[in-house]
């Protein structure tokens, strides 16, 4: 069992009360997760995972110091104070050092769910099942995996504060693969709650977007129209969520930076249809209630119709220009319509629905908002506003502004991880029709 | 097996880092991280189940092997036929990395202290605006233990040195970097000792400077001279992940994963031209998947994965070699951590100097038209490894046999099977070095394992070549 408010408080109390230095923030991060991994029709493997990180940092004589130990008996808890003590007394004084936060008013969502908190791999069976089945059937080949569990993030300040939240995620993937090896399908669902969990119409979308995948075609490198299911959008254009750092612009670093350094606050900068919130309320991708300073979430809006409204600063960059602190946000919400994929499609006379991506990265680590990757699963061919032939998989390079402001339309949205988010929160990220976008080879595989 | 498993086998490991890291001349706060804690893993009615916590009591431990008991007769009822696995023998081994100086006994005063040193060596160039400098230190012991009676001890260590130099394009007011070459190793602190990092900071801080008035690239077919520092991913990524037998036999638990060397081209794929010679193996001094055992009790070993050109041999463990015909484990097993499953990682790889002494300047010297391209970038490539996109950190110009002016945002595309048969020549022993990553990342969830490569420098021609800036 993961601990209890009570029990991680108590922890919290031992650690803090072992500190000498004048300042310092403690946290624990437990798990406990539960996942079935299953290829070729067949379990591969369950695995259960129990795990706790207890994290001190402290500030002595205006110096900090951390140290982090996944043991909670005393003996270690006050090893690992010594520790961060130890380590802060090899630092420099870092001039101001922003103090801990005070007592705040968290604002939980409701991302706690019992039944995938609490699921094993009995729990799994179902999921499984109707994917290796329905794979046998069809003579395609399965595979994906299921993931259950709970995490808990506590934090503690010697300000005051103690803040705690428990949440619970749930996840359903699959892929469905043709014994030839010549198409493909791939789904996947992501929540709170094994209700989130729909199988059976992600295993139904896998094997017809195999069923559709048979003969695929190439097509020249070019410029084209392309539509994206939210998954693929959300891995190509969510590295607009990089760019949202203040300290990073100023310094040139993101695609808003400004000659001088300025803040291009209450500027256009993507197109008005677009709007990207943080919420720790909002139903389909809620943020965490504090955030590893302690900081409570509050509905953030970084951009508003296309212009940027708010720029994240860390307390110590926060501190150093006299500003406020702007947490950086983990999870994402952007605006989206009830257009269907088919919808966005119907307006295009020639292009392209990428449905998955690949490996997509910053083509250059000094400019991360031009990337590059690969198409996925489920490519097709648009003609006359229809999906007509699945093509083979396509190299592209795009600059992630260029796209956000050029877009031409934004349809419905779906939960996503995005891959230039690493905290494992989930977005909720439209599908989005794009103009203009290069593909610079086309490859061998499906 | 109380409770009905056929096999099992437990891993404790107990890992202790430390980051000590300066930026522009202030110390930031150091990082320690003590963790430890075990695995079980279990064949039960002939299917793995798998269970791990952080508490290492003996109540927990009964409590997670039935765990993965429990598990495991899940997952048997979704199997058609039993895994086939062949236990690690009856042994009782140990293992330490050879290391001169513990890294975790260096002071942290004296860590600091020789960081600030070298930092004042940088900001001796004007044009050095940001310099971050970090050293990672690792200690691991891993403890091994099957129901066969096979027991390792194995101490494994590990330090990474590594900097970023940023300058600023006065005209443009974006930060211009050069990242450092300086790589991971499976030594003790005196790997540090080894490196001239002295004279590495020197040649970059040049480089960094010479950058600032470096011409964008013109994309375009041409040769490219791959210096080692940059050949190393590249040769990690197009042959590495793709000899891995796991995504030969369908995948593992990547479910999206697979691989151009697929069963039926094993001893047939002209995969590289008849200089490309790659070997696999966890032994070379100071190399990152250096270790005695692998992660299910087998000794490692040593093997050809190209000869002449011709692919010719799998990365393999004892989950998966039984499962094709002609294979058998090779030692390849890694569990990333104490939490997690031992998975099939691609020990060190390397592919072998030429045998002439060739050097960089000698290849430069015979391109009429290329590019000279060193240190390692952003990266990208398909699932089934088949084509990729790769960076680099500083390239030249080369016209008739000579370097002639510095060029930005140069990277190159390439299908792997036209890339490795597009070599054409390779540097000598001089050329060659072995580097590698502490995150090499593989497997849903993802596990992340150090992995070494080694490269020679060498040429490949009619590269695709593009402007990473899309320009």
């Amino acid at each position: 069992m993961l601990l209890s408010e009570n029990e991680a408080q108590e922890i919290c109390r031992k650690l803090l009360g072992a500190v000498t230095g004048e300042d310092a923030l403690v946290s624990l991060t437990g798990m406990r997760t539960s996942s079935t991994a299953f290829a070729r029709n067949e379990v591969l493997r369950t695995a259960a995972l129990h795990d706790l990180e207890v994290s001190v940092t402290v500030t002595l004589a205006g110096r900090r110091g951390h140290a982090v130990t996944n043991q909670a008996d005393d003996e270690s808890l006050r090893r690992t104070v010594a520790t961060a003590e130890r380590n802060a007394s090899v630092g420099h004084a870092e001039g101001e050092v922003p103090p801990t936060l005070g007592p705040q008013d968290y604002r939980q969502s409701l991302s706690w769910f019992a039944d995938a908190a609490e699921a094993g791999p009995d729990a799994h069976e179902e999921h499984v099942r109707r994917s290796i089945e329905r794979c046998r059937h069809e003579d395609l080949l399965g595979a994906g995996t299921v993931e259950t569990g709970e995490s808990l993030h506590a934090v503690a300040t010697l300000r005051g504060l103690f803040g705690y939240q428990r949440r619970s995620r749930a996840r359903f993937s699959t892929t469905v693969r043709t014994r030839a090896g010549d198409a493909a399908g791939e789904e996947a669902a992501y929540g709170f709650s094994l209700a989130d969990l729909d199988s059976r119409k992600v295993v139904e979308a896998a094997v017809e977007c195999c069923r559709r995948s048979r003969g695929a075609m190439a097509v020249e490198p070019g410029l084209y129209t392309v539509v994206f299911a939210p998954v693929a959008a959300a891995d190509v254009y969510g590295w607009i969520f990089t760019q949202l750092d203040g300290w990073s612009t100023e310094v040139g670093e993101t695609c808003f930076s400004q000659p001088g350094g300025e803040l291009p606050l209450g500027k256009q900068l993507l197109s008005e249809k677009l709007s990207i919130w943080t919420d720790p309320e909002d139903p389909h991708a809620p943020a965490a209630a504090l955030d590893d300073e302690g900081l409570a979430a509050r509905r953030i809006h970084w951009v508003e119709n296309g212009v940027l409204r708010m720029l994240a600063y860390a307390p110590q960059k926060a501190v150093e220009r006299g500003l406020a602190v702007v947490p950086a946000p983990t999870s994402f919400i952007l605006s989206s319509s009830a257009t269907t994929l088919d919808g966005l499609v119907a307006e295009v006379d020639r292009g392209i629905l990428v449905s998955r991506t690949q490996y997509v990265q910053p083509t250059d680590d000094g400019h991360r908002y031009v990337v590059g990757g690969v198409t996925g699963i489920g490519t097709f061919l648009i003609e006359h506003g229809k999906v007509t032939r699945p093509l083979l998989n396509l190299r592209f390079t795009e600059d992630v502004q260029r796209g956000l402001s050029e877009l031409e339309a934004l349809g419905c949205a779906a939960r996503t991880l995005p891959v230039a988010i690493d905290a494992q929160e989930l977005c909720y990220f439209p599908s989005l029709r794009i103009p203009s976008f290069r593909v610079e080879e086309c490859l061998a595989g499906v | 097996m109380r409770q009905g498993a056929t096999y099992a086998e437990a891993r404790v490991i107990r890992r202790t880092t430390e980051g000590v890291a300066v930026l522009d001349r202030v110390v930031q706060p150091v990082r320690s991280n003590a963790d430890l804690g075990f695995g079980v893993r279990v064949l039960v009615n002939g299917a793995w189940g798998f269970a791990a916590s952080q508490l290492v009591t003996p109540d927990e431990v009964e409590r997670v092997a039935r765990l993965a008991v429990s598990g495991g007769r899940v997952a048997a009822a979704f199997r058609e036929r039993p895994v086939e696995f062949r236990p690690a023998k009856a042994c009782r081994a140990q293992w330490k990395t050879p290391i001169e100086i513990d890294p975790l006994s260096v002071s942290q005063k004296e860590k600091v202290e020789l960081l600030l040193s070298y930092q004042e060596l940088a900001f001796r160039e004007p044009c050095v605006t940001n310099m971050m400098f970090d050293v990672y230190s690792v200690r691991e012991e891993r403890h091994f233990a099957s129901s066969e009676s096979c027991y390792v001890d194995q101490e494994l260590y590990y330090v990474w040195p590594s900097f970023l130099l940023v300058s600023i394009d006065e005209e443009t007011g974006e930060p211009i970097q050069r990242a450092s070459d300086t790589h991971a190793a499976a030594k003790g602190w005196e790997h540090v000792q080894e490196l001239d990092i002295p004279g590495h900071i020197e040649h970059l801080t040049a480089q960094l400077k010479e950058k600032l008035s470096a011409s964008p690239v013109e994309p375009r077919r041409r040769a490219l001279v791959l210096d080692s520092s940059n050949l190393q991913l590249t040769l990690h990524e197009t042959i590495g992940h793709a000899v891995e037998l796991d995504l030969a036999l369908g995948g593992d638990a990547q479910s999206a994963s697979a691989t151009y060397c697929t069963l039926d081209r094993l001893d047939t794929l002209r995969l590289g031209s008849k200089l490309v010679n790659v070997t696999a193996d966890r032994s070379t001094p100071g190399a990152l998947s250096t270790c005695g055992f692998d992660d299910e009790g087998y000794p490692t070993e040593t093997f050809s994965v190209v000869r002449e050109g011709l692919f010719v041999g799998y990365a393999t463990s004892a989950s998966h070699a039984l499962e094709a015909r002609g294979q058998r484990p090779r030692g390849c097993a890694y569990a990333a951590t104490w939490a997690d499953v031992p998975m099939l990682r691609v020990p060190n790889l390397t592919l072998a100097a030429g045998p002439d002494p060739v050097s960089v300047e000698d290849l430069i010297a015979a391109t009429d038209d290329g590019i000279y391209l060193a240190g390692a970038g952003s990266f990208s490539i398909d699932e089934q490894r088949g084509n990729g996109q790769f960076g680099g950190q500083v390239a030249w110009e080369i016209k008739r046999g000579k370097l002639t002016r510095m060029l930005r945002d140069v990277g190159y595309r390439c299908s792997s099977l036209e890339f490795w048969n597009s070599c054409t020549v390779l540097g000598g022993p001089a050329t060659w070095t072995m580097g590698g990553t502490l995150m090499c990342g593989k497997g849903d969830p993802a596990q992340y394992c150090p992995s070494g490569h080694g490269a020679p420098a060498a040429r490949f021609d009619n590269i695709d070549v593009f402007n990473t800036r899309a320009e």
